[in-house]
């Protein structure tokens, strides 16, 4: 089952180098080289040149993450070869909420409908909003090139009446 | 801090050492990221303490047998375990309290997670007639279809309600368990075979008689504790039909003023409410309604219900007042659904833990002192080196992404503290795992066994119920 596959395989997989670092900050560029593991096939598959396609993450603390990748990927997979903070806790089979994003809404109406399972999910994301999707769900097309998705800031002090 | 602590001396520094008590979700997260976020150069060393042989808890205990996908949370315990780099270690079949002390935990490791969920007693009804037969609690409903072995010991053994026997089933509340509880008695035997359910409920749900399941909550439609992929999963359950809601309850509803999830909820209710489906089988959603008294000789044959009306006070809402109408309906089994409860650990007065009203006092996952007792929240004392995380830190509540989010917040808090020099000194060197206990290779048997004989049956798993059985075959 795909379940075992995700994590294991995403810990050896080519991570694309990101093109764009705005705000660049050191230890994030030294992670980056630390990080060059031997090449291996995964999810992730290197674009072939001229067909690249983009996206950017924006993270918890602003920081904006521009990262080439392949028609296909999805962006559970694009965001833990990167090391972005992002859970698949059901292991990418739309059980759980834990790859919630926020899609600029410029490109929200660009991707597929979500069907019921993800929204049955979706509901149960903190902090959902109009645009939210799971990252799991949502494969990079040519439409969406230059796509930009908000990690949401995971939340702090949890208490149990926030959920009621 | 951190710098000259660990740089200047890691590779002369003993590991560090934290307990986590209770591998279920709560515990196996917060192990996650405990080993995801540390410093490179400090080498944790974590040892989970389990109660049961079997770790997971109330993945496995909890999860209903027909959500498997659910059950994927699993594999970030099973990678830890298995990540030949981690030092991680499962010792099952040691409960703290009484095979160990937290005296002995607190003398052996720097930082100590209490993780070992809610979920041992049970809200309960204080009405007339609750001693009656046939009115049973959702927690061991839910404990002996999963097959808990606490509930399959020799002598304790649980006694299931005689479905063979019973046509009307009320189910009171009306959250997540006890939507699972009613698609266990409204689901096909075509449903619940091939999946892990425990063989003894399995055999008795063939032979069951149930006919109707009434869902009954206090509040309104608004209010409902389900989450949407559970009512929706009901209601596209083969063979079984859904008896509209009763008038006004939909009508009621403002729909231009909901927010996403809301609206959706009621789109999904109005989608079904209609629908034409037939079935053997049939359920009611009921809202606004407060079982006061049940009715019978011996058994349970019938339940009386206030009826409540919404006070409608946009400051208090969700708030409803009882009228002066009764209903009385028949049913010859209940299953109470009303929420779990924690309980104390043995000893945690004596070393100063806070515990009381079945709270586990913790700001952020830090347990509270009893010294702080006395104090406002803006003084309050921690009990260094002690954390909680999971259900006993917060009340049982929320799926298993907010256990994930909240299991990391406390991970956070041992790091920020490790950083800071603010944990357990620890200068015994002594190995306190019992012999007797259950390891992760022994457990890997287990699973082996359990996974095998499940291929036999044409079941995802067969679970091994009954401890000693379980003990025995890992040769223990």
């Amino acid at each position: 089952m795909f379940r075992n596959i995700s994590r294991s395989i995403i810990n050896n997989i080519a991570r694309p180098r990101p093109i764009i670092l705005r705000q660049q900050q050191l230890h994030q560029q030294l992670r980056f080289f630390n990080n060059s593991k031997i090449l291996s096939h995964g999810h992730l598959h290197k674009p072939k040149p001229g067909e690249e396609l983009h996206i950017t993450f924006i993270t918890k603390d602003g920081e904006q993450l521009t990262y080439e990748v392949c028609e296909g990927d999805n962006i559970l997979d694009i965001a833990q070869a990167n090391n972005l903070d992002m859970e698949g806790a059901c292991g990418g089979s739309c059980a759980c909420s834990t790859c919630h994003i926020i899609v600029d809404p410029e490109y929200y109406d660009n991707i597929p409908e979500p069907d019921d399972d993800e929204n049955d999910m979706l509901d149960l994301a903190f902090g959902l909003t109009e645009t939210s999707r799971l990252g799991c769900q949502v494969k990079m097309t040519n439409e969406l090139d230059g796509i930009r998705v908000a990690l949401p800031a995971m939340t702090r002090n949890l208490q149990s009446k926030d959920f009621k | 801090m951190i710098k000259r602590w660990f740089s200047s001396t890691s590779r002369i520094l003993k590991p560090f050492k934290i307990a986590i008590v209770g591998s279920g979700p709560g515990g196996f997260y917060t192990a996650h990221h405990l080993t995801n976020k540390s410093p490179k150069d400090l080498q944790l060393n974590i040892d989970f303490f389990e109660k049961l042989p079997t770790p997971f808890g109330l993945s496995r205990y909890g999860v209903a047998p027909d959500h498997p996908e659910v059950k994927n949370c699993e594999e970030y315990l099973i990678d830890l375990m298995e990540d030949k780099k981690a030092h991680i270690r499962f010792i099952g079949n040691c409960e703290i309290g009484k095979d160990l002390t937290l005296k002995q935990l607190e003398q052996n490791y720097n930082s100590i997670i209490l993780a070992y969920g809610c979920t041992s007693n049970d809200n309960k009804l204080n009405i007339p007639g609750s001693n009656l037969k046939n009115i049973i609690s959702a927690r061991k409903f839910v404990n002996w279809y999963n097959g808990h072995p606490e509930y399959y010991e020799k002598g304790k053994k649980f006694i299931p309600p005689p479905l063979d026997k019973i046509k009307t089933v009320t189910i009171i509340g009306n959250g997540n368990v006890a939507l699972d509880v009613a698609r266990v008695l409204l689901g096909s035997e075509e449903h619940w075979k091939g999946t892990d359910i425990s063989v003894e409920a399995e055999e008795l749900l063939e032979k069951s008689t149930v006919e109707h399941v009434r869902i009954v909550a206090r509040r309104g439609i608004m209010e409902s504790a389900f989450t949407n992929k559970e009512i929706r999963e009901l209601f596209e359950l083969d063979n079984v039909k859904f008896i509209p809601l009763e008038k006004g309850i939909l009508e009621s509803v403002d729909k231009s003023k909901l927010g996403r999830v809301d609206k959706r909820r009621i789109s999904i209710i109005e989608r079904y409410n209609n629908s034409t489906k037939e079935g053997k089988k049939s359920w009611t959603l009921e809202y606004l309604k407060s079982p006061v008294e049940f009715i019978g000789d011996e058994m349970v044959s019938a339940t009386t219900f206030v009826v409540n009306k919404p006070l409608n006070d946009p400051l208090k809402p969700g708030k409803v007042v009882s009228t002066d109408q009764y209903i009385t309906e028949e049913n010859e089994l209940v299953i109470e659904s009303i929420g779990y409860q924690g309980t104390p650990i043995n000893g945690f007065e004596e070393i100063g833990i806070w515990f009381d009203n079945n709270k586990l006092h913790n700001k952020d996952g830090r347990l509270l002192s009893l010294n702080s007792k006395d104090k406002d929240d803006h003084n309050a004392i921690f009990k260094k080196g002690w954390y909680t995380s999971g259900w006993i830190k917060n009340g049982p509540k929320g799926v298993i992404a907010t256990t994930m989010m909240d299991s990391f917040d406390t991970a956070d808090k041992v790091l920020e503290d490790i950083a800071n020099d603010r944990f357990i000194k620890v200068d015994q060197e002594k190995d306190i795992i019992p012999k007797n206990s259950i390891t992760w290779d022994n457990w890997k048997t287990l699973d082996n066994y359990e996974l095998n004989k499940g291929k036999e049956l044409g079941k995802t798993r067969y679970k091994v119920c009954d401890k000693q059985e379980m003990l025995k075959l890992v040769n223990k």
